[in-house]
């Protein structure tokens, strides 16, 4: 299977990442050698082969619902902290 | 430095203070990491603090842990609170962490002292360490060559005898191949065995953070500091934790070792088949006995694992959008314009790479022939090894299957980089311990590791098999 800029473009946006056009083409070149490599697994026979998310399958220990106080100090991190609140750009805002 | 072990038991004879190992490790690190470029952050206030305050509690007469008073680096995707946890990318050039991650919170009772945090690939995507957003970190056994990666700065450091010990992170060969490239030993903890909480996520079903030293002993040392069941990862496991430096001096007489077959063929340098042969027949003279094990999915694992790890990847990225914290596109249009410049800038080329990749695996159309077929291997792999471990106790193999390269060699060629990690992929889908040892040097100096894999949470196996092989003089 082969990737096309297209296909780039696609996952650009799903991936809200920003590449610029002259790039472009690299990651697509590199991307479809890769791609190509993969292809061995379908050399495989997987019909009877359950999928497997995790290596040791046990089961998640549940812990009880008590509210422990975590200081996140998150106005040391915030690119932009008002009223104790994130600052962000409008949603709208101009068009790209 | 010497070895932490030997470190711990001059400390614990008051023949060294705990002061004197740190004004050691900073005067190495002052003059050699000019060149070498282990180090990100330096933690010295903080740290001479603590080193005096363990000082004082020996004279006082207090019976300390083993390590108390032993100066450690810090890979710099691990949270130490108060100083940047930069993942080496630009995304978090500014980020103080806020907590300490358990292995901190461990590491910090038992009296170990963090010295500085470490230089890695940017949020350990690579195998040389050349993908840091701020520096690259050369080979001490040869500048001209890469460290490996990417816990490249954990392997430097204990290389350069700077410190004796480090933490790393492993998830597709991490701590392994650099320590191979380095000339130390690297531990990958089964997974489960140590928490990841306070671990910069990578692909979490395959990160784990383990032990890098000067010895076996010393690894063996550190893993019992870090190891045991968190509340705060629900994918740490409730195990016994035995005391892993029981392993040391242990005989291999009667221990069964599989070699995969495909691992010790024609893509192998012959240099380093010749020191894995070399190996193999030490453990023989020793009492141990070896077969071939049937391990035909090797190729494929690798496959896999590039299309899993990115496909975790480009999830766990998805938080850094320059809302909470991180850096942020300033002047953005709008929102949207603000994510997606945003990550434009913030990340390097390595991880835009594997976003990309992992949100194609994961994209309508191509889940099923990518994703799910992936995690299909990986449960053949898991397999294999539970077919493997039926007649064999670890297995070995070369760590990496060439010798160490020179910098600038493999960055525009992704598959040359991704095929440095073909022999320890596998134990990190399969979730298993593996340990990468010095077990002989090429013509040209470079170090070359072996590598023991063995079951599920039998580090003890593993870590005697590593110790019987270790070849002292390489330090």
């Amino acid at each position: 299977m082969s990737i096309s800029e297209s296909d780039l473009d696609r996952v650009l946006k799903l991936s809200h990442l920003h590449i610029p056009d002259s790039e472009k083409a690299d990651y697509v070149a590199q991307l479809d050698k890769v791609l190509g490599h993969m292809d061995n697994i379908n050399q495989l026979n997987l019909d009877d082969l359950e999928p497997s998310a995790w290596a040791n399958a046990t089961a998640t220990p549940a812990r009880k619902d008590v509210v422990v106080k975590a200081e996140l100090d998150l106005e040391t991190n915030a690119p932009e902290w008002v009223d104790h609140s994130f600052r962000v750009p409008s949603i709208l805002g101009k068009e790209t | 430095m010497a070895d932490a072990l030997s470190l711990a038991k001059s400390l614990k004879n008051r023949e060294v203070t705990s002061v004197s190992l740190v004004e050691q490790a900073y005067q190495a690190i002052a003059e050699t990491d000019g060149d070498i470029k282990a180090y990100l952050t330096l933690t010295k206030e903080s740290a001479m603090a603590q080193a005096q305050s363990i000082d004082k509690r020996l004279d006082q007469g207090e019976e300390l842990p083993l390590l108390a008073g032993i100066p450690i680096g810090i890979k710099d995707n691990i949270l130490l609170k108060g100083f940047k946890t930069t993942c080496a990318s630009k995304m978090l050039e500014n980020f103080v962490a806020p907590y300490d991650a358990t292995v901190i919170e461990k590491i910090n009772a038992q009296g170990l002292i963090p010295v500085g945090k470490l230089n890695m690939d940017e949020f350990a995507m690579g195998s040389s360490t050349q993908f840091s957003a701020f520096q690259v970190t050369r080979n001490p056994r040869n500048l001209d060559y890469v460290p490996g990666g990417s816990s490249g700065g954990s392997a430097a450091t204990v290389s350069a005898n700077q410190v004796p010990l480090s933490l790393g992170s492993d998830t597709g060969g991490s701590i392994r191949q650099p320590a191979s490239f380095c000339g130390i030993v690297g531990l990958k903890p089964t997974y489960g065995r140590v928490s990841r909480y306070g671990l910069v996520s990578f692909a979490s079903s395959l990160d784990q953070i383990g032990p890098m030293a000067t010895t076996v002993g010393g690894a063996a040392a550190l893993l019992n500091v870090i190891s045991g069941f968190d509340s705060k990862d629900s994918t740490s496991e409730q195990v016994e934790v035995p005391d892993f430096t029981q392993a040391i001096g242990q005989s291999v007489s009667g221990k069964r070792i599989g070699v995969p077959k495909v691992l010790m063929g024609d893509a192998v340098d012959p240099q380093i088949r010749k020191a894995i042969d070399a190996t193999l027949a030490d453990l023989v003279a020793k009492g141990a006995t070896w077969e071939v094990v049937d391990f035909g999915c090797m190729d494929e694992a690798l496959s896999v694992y590039y299309i899993l790890a990115p496909a975790e990847a480009s999830s766990n990225l998805e938080r850094y959008d320059g809302v909470r914290y991180g850096h942020r596109k300033p002047d953005a249009a709008n929102l949207n314009d603000m994510y997606t410049r945003t990550r434009g800038e913030g990340f390097g080329p390595e991880v835009k790479r594997r976003i990309i990749l992992g949100t194609y695996v994961l994209s309508s159309g191509y889940y099923d022939a990518y994703y799910l077929k992936a995690q299909k291997v990986r449960s053949l792999v898991i397999k294999a090894y539970q077919k493997a471990f039926e007649s064999v106790d670890v297995i070995l193999s070369p760590t990496v299957p060439s010798l160490p390269f020179k910098l600038g060699e493999n960055l525009e060629d992704p598959i040359a980089m991704y095929l440095q990690d073909i022999a320890t992929i596998p134990a990190n889908l399969a979730g298993l311990p593996a340990i990468s040892v010095p077990c002989g040097t090429s013509s040209e100096g470079l170090p070359i590791g072996v590598q023991i894999t063995g079951k599920a949470f039998d580090e003890m196996t593993v870590l005697s098999v590593a110790d019987a092989i270790h070849v002292k003089e390489t330090l």
